[in-house]
């Protein structure tokens, strides 16, 4: 059997408001999505999967506003993106009124299990800023271009590549502590 | 001196392990929270229809040329065989299609 394209899925969904052809949209995509949040957000599940959850919903009212130009799946990340900027920011203000300390810990990452290499690497890709956590994520597991990071993120091309520099440098000194021959 | 890591071999072992995630959970969840199609209800759906055929009369009343098309009909009928032929003939073939479409209906 032949399976619908994304675009008549979403051409379905914003024309009748078909609700099982965005079902077969969430089915296709959430797996991606909901991984790339647990990553973005130090492997916290709950809050990966009500940001994502909140990325289908919204994607679902403003379908309409899809152009197509890009892939959805783009499109999804964007608002995933900037649902997880906006949650960090509203922590970040809600910490700083309680006065709790802002900064990132600096006690050294250590491995939590050999089998947990998802977990751990969350967990140290927390320690960067939420800007170059995702350009290095699209980057080194999506494969993304720069192109296509840009687009995403909404920020310019050098910005991109500079976040993807930045996060690399400050990655290898998080990480300088998993000892060698440990998995890599 | 500490070794640099691979990051890019690092994210390449992360692709080939990507757990998978379970997906009736979540989807029910983002089904129950997407927002519901508004049905009318039956008063307002036969309003719209009654308004519909208002509108639809006033239209064909005004704009069918049903004037025009009465003058066009034949006045006068002249009964030959040949017309009773053709009139039979139709007859028999209305009655062979609504038999042949009631056994059909029956699935005899």
């Amino acid at each position: 059997m032949v399976e619908a394209t994304d675009q008549a899925l979403i051409q379905r969904v914003a024309t009748l408001n078909c609700h099982d052809s965005f079902d077969v949209l969430v089915r296709r995509h959430q797996a991606a999505l909901r991984y790339s949040l647990r990553q973005m957000t130090g492997w916290d599940q709950s809050l990966a999967d009500d940001l994502a959850q909140e990325t289908f919903i919204k994607a679902y009212r403003a379908i309409g506003s899809f152009q197509g130009n890009a892939k959805f799946s783009s499109w999804l990340y964007r608002i995933g993106y900037n649902l997880l900027v906006s949650h960090f920011r509203i922590a970040r203000n809600r910490e700083l009124t309680a006065g709790d300390d802002l900064t990132n810990s600096t006690a050294p990452i250590t491995r939590f299990t050999s089998n947990d290499l998802h977990k751990d690497l969350a967990h140290a890709l927390l320690r960067l800023p939420a800007q170059q956590r995702m350009a290095l994520h699209l980057h080194l597991h999506k494969q993304l271009t720069h192109q296509e990071i840009c687009n995403i993120m909404e920020i310019p091309l050098g910005t991109v590549k500079t976040a993807i520099r930045r996060g690399k440098e400050t990655l290898q000194e998080e990480l300088s502590s998993w000892k060698d021959g440990d998995m890599l | 001196m500490t070794k640099e890591l691979d990051l890019n071999n690092l994210f390449s072992q992360l692709r080939d392990s990507e757990p998978e995630l379970h997906e009736s959970v979540f989807l029910h969840s983002v089904r129950s929270a997407l927002p519901v199609k508004k049905h009318r209800s039956t008063g307002s759906e036969t309003a719209i229809t009654l308004a519909a055929a208002a509108i639809g009369c006033g239209l064909a009343y005004n704009y069918f040329p049903a004037a025009e098309l009465l003058s066009q009909l034949p006045r006068q009928f002249t009964i030959t065989p040949l017309s009773l032929l053709s009139l039979s003939g139709v007859a028999v073939a209305l009655s062979g299609l609504i038999y042949l479409s009631s056994e059909s209906e029956l699935d005899l």
